[in-house]
């Protein structure tokens, strides 16, 4: 036994991925790892994880990691100083600044970036370098959101909170797949439905497993979302069903947006007719919602990455403010965050359209956060928005670019023009934890290792707004630093050392919280001044806490049921939401709607994800899901091949025909890139029309074609070390237990693979080949070990992959195991007789071995039991060493009585 | 009265045909074995277990005394017969009384072949069929000599194996490319030689011996290319040739070995070839399996049933060396054929199966030989293997579970 090191104790954190904020604990194992579990004393998950979450453990490895400051020379980075690093970073943005104006130079931020580090970007670009141009790829996940609630309330406020939707009555989820993007808090969702029996509607063109059988499912037309709840808000109005002194006291414009709806959708038929849905459906939603007071309506991406995103949130709020229901136990509208700390974004401020901490580009705004700041070059109108930013980038108007914690090469839509345009910078930086992804390949100059979930120490904020400390549990690797400590490193180079002397995450923590409650007084909705003197101690310690946390009002955990909203005239305003329509239209040569998203157990670009093999089994290929009347109109087939096209690129994608999908809807997620797959950019099919109002792009209804691609050959790859497949395959790679994975297809010979794999593989080489049927396949060993392997064939005859992803996990294989590795098949169930011994009538050592345990004391009697050794007789001097050495049965029964 | 059946020679196929004789006509026959070796009859295959030192000598007699009492076999061995008299139906025994018979089977068996080089009869030149071989061998491996094999054959691969084993410095010297070239593929013999190497044997490939040096002992061999070996012996395993003096002499069709037909009479009436001494429809089979089938289907004939010997598909399939080596059918792959091959050589495994018209027509398999018999019989009756192809290189078992799938 070994001591258990009293060092390595548990640390609780929060998850890196969504926006629910699940509390963890890690603990180190004092080699590099940690064992992660639940936190049970987290509200939000009270010690629940999904299956992201149970896997952090398995993405700590540090192959992939960047791990020094490196700066291009010519094609190659080379490694450099810190020092070197931060002063050229310094020097080429002041010089680029100093040339073209602060407008040519931008950051691009991440939702996984921690509230301090966020903090500290958005004010030396707003307040120093003196531009706006700071946006977050929280403009792809909530913008619409962000935009919704501050044309209804007056500010980015979530009124409700998680305890919500355990006391909720009937849950609407309006484009949220929580079950696969937000398990926990659907878990959650799925425990008030068992205990109190809650009812779920949901509401999506995709048939998704947040779908339950007993649930009231409304497949409505990509888009047309606002016509149903404007539908609903006449209904209510129809049906007595609001709440006039609500609407009345607290609110405004409800009469025209009312009218406006019922020109739009002024009965069940005409809301059937807009959104495709039938009227009875419609009809029992209307009355569901109705007759339930407790009702939250959860909204996600299928809401917000839409080009009419902004007004679908008002349509949806509308609805909640003309029944009172908001901020009430159980009753509220609640946008489902994507990200970690999206929320901590926003509540920063680092988007183009907020100044900071809930204030905007207004002139006292403006005026108070430049003396609060003591900036001296103050942004004075919103910065470019992300589409916006990378289409000047494009153009050449913006000529430097930050990128932290993103992949935007990947992620933005029109990928592939994006990853043209970022070429074109004069000055590309990126601060990063992994050394490739599609970015780092786009060409930055200066690639910067920051530090990751587990090293990072500081806050994030979840979708509920509770703020909690993300600890660090290991050291941090090489030479990583926090995005923080990088950018106040550049800020003293620009010559703002005074105002960027940050000595830790506490610090600027404890500047934010006094920003978001410098001369509020009531009147911002975020501010969390009590927390603005909060000892270093006291940061370290700081439990999960929900904001408001001011240093005069009580706590409160819900917002809005008496009004109080943050508009001048402190009411909610009723927004009239546009004619619902797509920005595009499909035609003849773009028949279909590609819709896209995640899927279960992978994340954003998979740069974490990608690393887990336990991630790795459920999807583990790019796919693009269709109708089966699709499939049979377009000739795919389901596991076959498809290419993909939209008038901005092309996909060539595995089909999966489904019933779950609409007819003329396409479906791909979006987590596969160039750097892990081959033709599978999505991103790049995406068209990138944006919303008037949250710039969030429409995400999920791009035009497109489907057509059949033919392979010939599928087969798979696994390896110890990363391997190169040829260029002319299509290839998707995974993580797997023991090393890495490959899935592919392809056209070419097959001894070109043959080829291939002798020249990656050992010398210790086993083949199977039938270049006539169409098959070969190899494994290297290093002692009874895989070290790598290789599987063609014709469609179904490459081998399964999970049989012999698990022999590659193993140690060691047996005899046994390496003779029947190339079948591809598993070999439990195969009788095996052991090695031959009489060759004549081929019975094995095992056969023989039971025949003579079972009694067979001579070579005779073996003989007539099995034939064995009757024919040549050449095997009869081992059946008798056989039988010298094997007990008998019986004997053995006596030897047990006897102990 | 039961008639006198005489059998000449005391090796398998005889004790084999004895054996069948008992089980369908029983009592018919009163048989004589006359046999010039001076023991009882034994397993000839396991001589080379014997020279390993994995078998006693005694241990490898096919059957006790007491079993060719009881069935009334009149046996004569240490007897050379000398001479036949097809016409008296009589037969000569050295020092000895005739002996009459009404029905003769020749089990003659046969020689090995000795080199007809300069030196080939220096003492120290021996060669492997008998026990009296294997004593002799054995001999010289306990005084650690260094031997000399002519032969890389299946009966030279066995002798090198037990001479090494038994302690001699052996090198093996063949004439071909290739070990077994007649049962084996060039891939499939160079697996086979690397696995034989690695129990200390050198072998040296095309390697023709030119000459024995020695003066009244072997002390070297000489290759036509110069190479030379030292020796202190030279164990000739070169091939066999059929013991047919006998017949030949009594006026018996001979080719190279005994002429028998379908029933293995041969051109004599009430006169039979069966084994390694027989020649069926051209061929001369040097194995003991068709020897078997030949006993068979004699044992019918004699009985008085009705049974005819068409011949056999030839398999290899043993252990050499203590490797398995499994060979059948067209095993180099004609044109229009296709090949499947696993090949595993680090894990001593080699498979190769020939596909032609749908159909296994050859195989050829080291070191996993457990379904050879398989594979033999899925070559014989050119059963379809379409359903079982992606699957029948790794076995009956799992071929058999896709096909049922």
């Amino acid at each position: 036994m070994t001591a258990v090191d009293p060092a390595l104790r548990a640390v609780r954190t929060t998850c890196a991925y969504c926006g629910v904020g699940c509390g963890v604990l890690a603990t180190p194992d004092g080699r590099g790892g940690a064992a992660i579990s639940g936190d049970p004393e987290h509200p939000a998950n009270f010690g629940r994880l999904c299956s992201k979450g149970s896997a952090l453990g398995e993405t700590l490895g540090l192959e992939s990691r960047l791990l020094h400051p490196m700066i291009r020379c010519g094609d190659a980075m080379q490694r450099v100083d810190w020092s070197d690093a931060l002063d050229h970073v310094a020097h080429r943005f002041q010089h680029i600044v100093a040339r073209d104006g602060p407008g040519a130079v931008a950051f691009y931020l991440s939702g996984q970036l921690l509230t301090e580090d966020y903090y500290v970007a958005n004010k030396l670009m707003k307040g120093f370098i003196g531009s706006a141009n700071v946006d977050t790829n929280s403009r792809l996940c909530m913008a619409s959101s962000v935009a919704g609630h501050r044309r209804a309330f007056g500010a980015d406020t979530v009124p409700g909170c998680y305890e919500d939707l355990d006391e909720a009555d009937l849950l609407v989820f309006v484009g949220s797949n929580a079950a696969w993007c937000h398990p926990v808090l659907f878990q959650r969702m799925l425990a008030n439905k068992q205990k109190r029996g809650a009812r779920f509607v949901v509401i999506d063109p995709r048939r998704t497993d947040t779908v339950g059988d007993d649930d009231l499912f409304l497949g409505l037309k990509p888009g047309t979302d606002s016509a149903l709840f404007n539908g609903l808000l006449v209904h209510l109005a129809d049906n007595g069903a609001l709440d006039p002194d609500y609407i009345e006291r607290f609110t405004s414009g409800f009469d025209d947006t009312l009218a406006r709806a019922r020109r739009m959708a002024g009965s069940v038929a005409a809301t059937a007719l807009a959104t495709g849905l039938t009227e009875r459906d419609v009809a029992a939603f209307f009355q569901m919602f109705a007759k339930t007071t407790r009702v939250v309506t959860l909204y996600s991406q299928g809401v917000n990455q839409s080009a009419q995103g902004t007004d679908k949130v008002n349509a949806i709020l509308n609805c909640h403010l003309a029944t009172g229901r908001i901020g009430r136990l159980g009753a509220s509208p609640f946008s489902l965050t994507g990200q970690p700390n999206a929320m901590g974004g926003r509540e920063v401020g680092g988007l183009a359209n907020q100044l900071a901490a809930h204030m905007g580009f207004t002139p006292p705004d403006i005026d108070r956060v430049k003396r609060f700041w003591k900036a001296p070059r103050i942004a004075t109108h919103e910065g470019l928005k992300a589409v916006q930013m990378f289409e000047a980038i494009g153009r050449g108007e913006i000529k430097a670019l930050w990128v932290m914690g993103t992949n935007p090469a990947v992620s933005l839509p029109n990928a592939d023009v994006v990853r043209e345009a970022l070429k074109k910078l004069d000055l590309f930086v990126v601060s990063e934890n992994v050394l490739s992804n599609d970015t780092v390949a786009a060409g930055p100059h200066v690639l910067l290792p920051a530090e990751a979930w587990g090293e990072k120490s500081g806050t994030v904020t979840n979708s509920e707004r509770r703020i909690s400390r993300q600890r660090a549990f290991l050291k941090a690797p090489g030479e990583a630093k926090p995005d923080w400590w990088i950018l106040s490193e550049v800020a003293r180079r620009l010559g703002f050392g005074a105002a960027f002397d940050f000595k830790s995450a506490a610090d600027i923590f404890r500047e934010h919280a006094a920003l978001s409650a410098f001369e509020n007084n009531g009147a911002r909705d975020f501010d969390i001044g009590g927390l603005k003197a909060v000892s270093d101690e006291g940061f370290d310690a700081m439990a999960p806490v929900q904001w408001p946390v001011s240093r005069d009002a009580q706590p409160q955990a819900r917002f809005f049921a008496e009004g109080g909203f943050y508009s001048n005239d402190r009411k909610a305003r009723f927004v009239a939401p546009e004619m619902p329509a797509l920005r595009t239209e499909t035609t003849p040569a773009r028949p279909l709607r590609l819709n896209t998203g995640r899927i279960r157990d992978q994340w954003h670009t998979m740069t974490r994800t990608g690393m887990s093999p336990r991630l790795g089994q459920h999807l583990p290929e790019p796919f693009i899901e269709v109708h089966p009347d699709d499939a049979l109109k377009y000739s795919v087939a389901d596991g076959g091949f498809a290419r993909i096209t939209t008038d901005y690129g092309q996909c060539t994608l595995r089909v999966v025909v489904s019933e779950r999908q609409q007819r003329g809807m396409l479906f791909a997620p979006i987590h596969w890139s160039g750097a892990n797959a081959t033709g599978a950019r999505v991103g790049s099919l995406v068209a990138p029309y944006t919303d008037p109002f949250s710039g969030q792009p429409e995400n999920k209804a791009t035009p497109a074609s489907i057509a059949p691609y033919e392979y010939v050959f599928r087969g798979f790859a696994l390896s110890r070390m990363p391997m190169e497949l040829p260029g002319h395959a299509w290839v998707a790679r995974v993580a797997v237990t023991g090393g890495h994975g490959y899935l592919f297809a392809d056209n070419a010979d097959l001894r070109g693979w043959q080829a291939w794999m002798h020249a990656a593989a050992s010398d210790d080489l086993a083949e199977y080949n039938d270049f006539g049927g169409g098959i070969y396949r190899a494994a290297s060993f290093r002692g009874d070990r895989i070290e790598a392997c290789l599987f063609v064939g014709a469609a179904g005859d490459a081998g399964d992959w999970n049989v012999v992803k698990s022999l590659f996990a193993a140690d060691a294989l047996s005899d046994m195991q390496r003779r029947m590795l190339l079948s591809g098949k598993s070999a439990e169930g195969v009788a095996s007789a052991g090695p031959v011994i009489c060759a004549c009538f081929g019975v094995g050592r095992d056969t023989i071995c039971n025949a003579i345990a079972a009694g067979a004391r001579s070579a005779a009697e073996i003989g007539v039991k099995l034939k064995a050794g009757t024919n040549c007789g050449s095997c009869i001097p081992e059946l008798k060493r056989l039988i010298a050495q094997t007990p008998v049965e019986v004997d053995k029964r006596k030897l047990a009585v006897a102990n | 009265m039961s008639e006198p059946l005489v059998i000449i020679g005391n090796g398998m196929a005889a004790a084999r045909l004895v054996d069948e004789l008992s089980k369908v006509a029983l009592g018919r026959y009163a048989i004589a074995v006359i046999g010039d070796e001076p023991r009882l009859a034994y397993n000839r295959v396991l001589l080379s277990s014997v020279l390993a030192g994995e078998a006693a000598s005694h241990e490898i007699e096919l059957k006790p005394a007491s079993w060719w009492r009881e069935r009334g076999v009149t046996l004569k061995y240490n007897c050379m017969a000398t001479e036949v008299d097809v016409g008296r139906r009589e037969i000569k025994i050295a020092n000895e009384e005739s002996v009459s018979f009404s029905k003769l089977v020749l089990a003659t068996g046969s020689s090995a072949l000795r080199l007809n080089v300069p030196g080939a009869d220096l003492a120290g030149v021996h060669t492997f069929r008998d026990t009296r071989d294997v004593d002799l061998l054995l001999t010289l491996a306990a005084q650690k000599k260094r031997v000399v094999v002519v032969g890389g054959g299946l009966l030279g691969l066995e002798a090198a194996y037990g001479l090494a084993k038994a302690g001699a410095t052996v090198t093996l010297l063949h004439l071909m490319d290739r070990l077994m070239d007649r049962q084996l593929d060039g891939p499939a013999a160079a697996l086979l030689k690397s696995l034989v190497e690695r129990k200390g044997i050198e072998i040296l490939l095309n390697a023709s011996t030119a000459r024995i040096h020695g003066e009244t002992n072997v002390t070297a061999v000489e290759l036509v290319d110069s190479r030379r070996i030292d020796a202190d012996a030279v164990i000739f395993a070169a091939g066999i040739r059929p013991n047919t003096a006998l017949a030949r002499d009594a006026g018996i069709a001979v080719n190279r070995g005994v002429m028998v037909d379908d029933h293995l009479q041969a051109g004599v009436p009430d006169v039979f070839a069966i084994g390694e001494c027989a020649e069926h429809r051209g061929i001369c089979y040097g194995l003991v399996e068709p020897a078997y089938e030949q006993a068979r289907v004699l044992a019918r004939h004699l009985a008085g049933t009705d049974a005819a010997y068409t011949g056999s598909v030839v398999a290899t399939n043993l252990k050499v060396s203590g490797v398995g080596v499994f060979s059948a059918g067209d095993f180099t792959g004609a044109d229009g054929s296709e090949s499947l091959v696993l090949r595993d050589v680090n894990h001593g495994t080699y498979k190769k199966l020939v596909i032609s018209e749908g159909r296994l027509t050859g195989a050829v398999l080291i070191g996993d030989t457990a379904d050879a018999l398989w594979y033999l019989d899925l070559i014989r009756n050119r059963k379809p293997i379409a359903q079982i192809r992606t699957d029948m290189i790794f076995g009956r078992s799992l071929a058999m579970q896709s096909e049922a799938a």
